[in-house]
């Protein structure tokens, strides 16, 4: 019987628990253990320094509790980036603010054992108390293959645990080796993980000792892929997808939007009749609440994509997907995951962001992250419509197209393309170096399970809860506070509501701002109004909308379209002229599309970048890039319409 | 392939300077080993790495020098062992290899079997290619445990010796090795004696 | 088995960019001239020398192709498809996929 050196597996126990790291290859129900081990305890995290995550989280088991650490899926130790450096020094104790794992558990699919087995060759070299769990047995099984866990187990040294993730069979089996983690073995001799011919020998060795018979290739998946990698008809089913996405935003989204909106307002208003009127109503009437309620309302449009999302992840078709749309994210340097991202941020850049973690390649990751919010998102679209309705008449026909749904669909493309050649910029300047070769894997179909889905969703859904809404409420109570104060009592005593308002803003911190920057914004045609606009809609872009009406409405309360339409420069060389001529129309679309003013953005930017350096040089580049346009757009403009 | 490959894999024993390398593409035996190993593994043994060489049927144990750590020789103790495996013509199974290995796998593989379902097996006798084996307990009496077990027996023996075969015998005295299956309380992780496991099948 | 070498004028060698869907090829060798990290992300993937790989689909443009290999199946483009040489590979199909 083997048994390994009796000192050389025991784990100190006193004083903190145990850490155990989940190590295996991608798409192998690694997460899907770990959640079901640990619950609701994990938290995710970065590593210092770069853009990986790592979850941690407890789990008990009979003997006390074990802290996991879910490693990002991986299939090979020998790193081949940055991102992968950290693990490997995580791994092996070099990382200084996280202490080596105390054991590893090493999770194999086992329908691809002759594959995984290299990464556990390099695992057990490490030299670690190290244990197997193997997953997918019934997919083994039910595609005719077969393995015999004992001979595995002694071929490899260490103690092997069959599971059904998805279904939760063998996880009790999982918590009491976890359980007994202080006397996993440590490998007396590594294996040959070097040598490419040893390691094949010892690969089919273990295979051998395991009586492992391949499974046959999935039927189902095949004749799945038969449909859904078709030139023809995987196109159609994909846009059909993607059309899919887009009804989901659009019809079933934003009428709950609509509702949280409503809701929010109500108890605003409710807020200021009990609190009276004065700053105290106002600011629980129009911050707080507004606040919570603009943070709730991205809700609806966050949980339905990510549900999507999620669904199809787990399906298996992303990568599907990838597949159909590499050759054409391969222009803009990116590959073809980066797609559902695009597409994601045409509703939301948030999720869009955060669906950039399935990408393995950091550099890819990052100039995605970087181009998607150029991306058209739904909150331009008040904007735009706004801004459409001034300088195109409702009635105008491009052939049988309305001239205004044109002119939207011609702001979509512009955003789209933006973000591609954008992209195509950043893999070309700034992400240069560290190259990751491209590949991507077709995971069989599997039916997803549906905690599995919920836990998907929930985990994103509740970090842009805590931290972008923290971050959102923060910025709209300063914002509150620049737009309100100074507060003017005296001046706007005989003044009515709407006026009083207007001058309130006028004359304010946020005001003065404005008419600071005025000169700026000048050649794009933006009068001081406007730019208070721009100020406000840096928290969201769809303040703008909301600001402009206060102005408006200040002018005219009856009808404050038409006011919009005639208001005109208070000073200067245009003085009594109307702002909103169509250069400036089109310089202030121009630089809504490409400009960043969402708060939430740059703070999801932050998360998953793990740095304040990419979101800087988001704003800044945007910034330029909308400037630079909006004014080429003004001047073009203008020379056609003179 | 220029090179072929020679699948092997190490199996640590009760002691921990003795380790076995388990030759599944190998079904001859390495019982020569000891008294004709290869130029590399006899230098092993000159230069006092290695203190003894032992060999089976599809496995060579070699056993470290007291005061050596294996961290320090595996590498090379490996490659000697493959050098010896790849440099050696295979040789047909005699009966005493046949011996061994009957009780290695009845040992390991099929007397668990048995022991889950409440009987033992044993081996009464080897004679050429042919191993007999007497089935008490639960399994004595029941058709359809005595044919599994004794297929697996077969099958197993006949990836090493294509003519082998168990036939079953009603003897009675114990000439062989016997091995009791082990009980209901059947550890899942067999080489882990300090691991408690659960009994039972998943199958 | 022949192991195709660089020489100064061999023929263009058959890589896995030139294997058509439904057939099977044995990886002879990853190029040498690639940079190592790509070629041990494409060992860990499977892509070793000796290895057995079936092509399964190719994308509607030409790239990313579809291989089966090691039991899984990876797709890669068609650059790093040409670096990975091949040595005999059968030329009949094994089982129409498409």
């Amino acid at each position: 019987m083997s048994c390994h050196g009796p000192g050389e597996g025991d784990v100190a126990t006193l004083g903190r628990t145990t850490e155990v790291a989940l190590l295996g290859s991608p798409n192998t129900g690694k997460s899907s253990l770990f959640n079901r081990l640990t619950g609701l305890s994990a938290a995710t995290g970065n590593y210092p320094g770069v853009t990986v995550t790592r979850s941690r989280g407890t789990a008990r088991t009979s003997s006390g509790s074990v802290t996991v650490t879910d490693l990002p899926g991986t299939y090979s130790l020998e790193p081949a980036s940055p991102d992968e450096d950290v693990v490997l020094d995580h791994l092996t104790g070099r990382q200084e603010s996280e202490t080596a794992p105390d054991a590893l558990l090493v999770v194999m699919d086992s329908t691809t054992l002759y594959r995984s087995l290299a990464l556990c060759a390099e695992a057990l070299a490490l030299g670690r108390p190290t244990a197997v769990v193997l997953t997918m047995v019934d997919e083994l099984r039910a595609r005719g293959g077969d393995l015999d866990v004992t001979g595995l187990s002694r071929a490899l040294g260490v103690p092997v645990v069959e599971t059904v993730a998805h279904r939760g069979r063998g996880l009790e089996d999982v918590r009491e080796l976890l359980g007994e983690v202080a006397s996993w073995p440590v490998a007396l001799i590594a294996p040959p993980h070097d040598d490419a011919a040893q390691l094949s020998g010892w690969i089919r060795s273990v295979l051998d000792s395991a009586r492992y018979r391949s499974p046959r290739s999935s039927v189902a998946t095949s004749r799945i892929d038969a449909v859904l990698l078709h030139p023809v008809w995987g196109a159609l089913v994909f846009l059909a997808v993607m059309f899919c996405f887009f009804q989901v935003i659009f019809t079933v989204a934003a009428p709950i939007q609509d509702a949280i909106q409503a809701v929010f307002d109500h108890w605003g208003e409710v807020a200021a009749n009990t609190l009276g009127s004065g700053f105290l109503a106002d600011f629980v009437g129009t911050a707080l609440i507004g606040g919570v309620g603009g943070v709730l309302v991205f809700l609806p449009q966050i949980l339905l994509l990510y549900l999507m999302i999620s669904v199809l992840e787990s399906v298996g078709y992303m990568s599907r997907a990838a597949f159909l749309m590499d050759r054409i994210m391969a222009r803009s340097g990116l590959d073809g995951r980066a797609f559902v991202a695009m597409l994601s941020s045409t509703a939301c850049a948030v999720p869009g962001i955060m669906a950039t973690r399935t990408m393995p390649s950091s550099r890819d990751r990052i100039a995605t992250i970087m181009s998607a919010p150029l991306m058209t998102c739904s909150a331009r679209l008040p904007v735009y419509l706004l801004l459409i309705s001034l300088l195109v008449p409702a009635e105008a026909r491009l052939g049988p197209f309305s001239m205004q749904g044109a002119a939207l669909f011609g702001m979509y493309l512009l955003g789209g393309l933006a973000s591609l050649v954008v992209a195509r910029v950043f893999k070309a300047t700034l992400l240069r170096h560290g190259a990751l070769p491209f590949y991507l894997e077709m995971p069989p179909y599997r039916l997803p399970t549906p905690r599995g889905i919920l836990r998907a969703v929930w985990t994103p859904v509740w970090m842009f809860l805590r931290k972008v809404g923290t971050i959102i409420l923060v910025v709209t109570a300063v914002l509150w506070v620049l737009i309100n104060f100074p507060a003017r009592e005296a001046e706007t005593a005989h003044m009515d509501e709407a006026q009083a308002q207007s001058y309130v803003m006028e004359n304010s911190f946020a005001g003065a701002a404005g008419k600071a920057v005025e000169p700026v914004f000048e050649p794009l045609g933006f009068d001081w109004r406007v730019d208070i606009g721009l100020i406000a809609s840096f928290a969201a872009r769809e303040v703008f909308v909301s600001t402009m009406g206060q102005v408006a409405a200040a002018e005219d309360p009856e009808d404050p379209g038409a006011a919009l339409q005639q208001l005109t420069y208070t000073h200067g060389p245009h003085q009594g002229e109307p702002v909103f001529t169509p250069p400036t129309i089109v310089a202030l679309m121009i630089f809504f599309a490409f400009a960043m003013q969402c708060v939430s953005t740059l703070a999801t930017m932050r998360r998953e970048t793990n740095s304040w350096k990419w979101p800087a040089i988001a704003v800044a580049y945007m910034f330029v890039l909308a400037y630079g346009a909006a004014w080429i757009g003004h001047e073009i403009t203008a020379a056609v319409t003179r | 392939m220029t090179t072929p490959v020679v699948s092997l894999h190490p199996e640590v024993q009760a002691d921990p300077d003795v380790v076995r390398w388990v030759l599944t593409g190998r079904t001859d035996s390495f019982t020569e080993v000891a008294r004709s190993p290869g130029a590399a593994l006899a230098a092993l043994v000159r230069d006092g790495v290695l203190v003894g060489l032992a060999g089976g049927v599809g496995w060579i144990e070699t056993t470290l020098a007291p005061g050596g750590s294996w961290r320090d020789a595996a590498a090379t103790v490996r490659r000697a062992v493959t050098d010896h495996v790849a440099g050696t013509a295979p040789r047909e199974l005699t009966e005493d290899d046949l011996r061994d290995l009957a009780e290695t796998v009845l040992e390991r593989d099929v007397a668990p079997l048995a022991g889950a379902h409440g009987g033992r097996i044993r081996i009464v006798r080897v004679a050429g290619h042919t191993v007999s084996v007497a089935l008490d307990g639960a399994c004595h009496g029941c058709p359809a445990a005595r044919s599994t077990l004794q297929d697996r027996f077969q099958t197993t023996l006949r990836r090493h010796d294509p003519r082998a075969m168990v036939v079953e015998t009603a003897g009675s005295a114990a000439t062989a090795a016997t091995a009791d299956g082990v009980g209901a309380g059947a550890v899942s992780w067999l080489p882990f004696p300090r691991l408690r496991g659960r009994a039972g099948s998943r199958r | 088995m022949k192991r195709s070498k660089q020489g100064a004028a061999t023929p263009s060698p058959v890589t896995l960019c030139d294997v058509k869907p439904g057939e099977i090829a044995c990886i002879a060798l990853v190029e040498d001239a690639l940079d190592p990290v790509v070629r041990r992300r494409l060992g860990a993937l499977g892509f070793r020398e000796g290895e057995q790989v079936t092509c399964l689909r190719r994308a509607p443009m030409g790239s990313p192709i579809l291989f089966r290999v090691c039991g899984a199946e990876v797709c890669l483009r068609k650059e790093q498809a040409r670096s990975v040489r091949i040595g005999e590979w059968s030329p009949a199909p094994v089982a129409s996929v498409s």
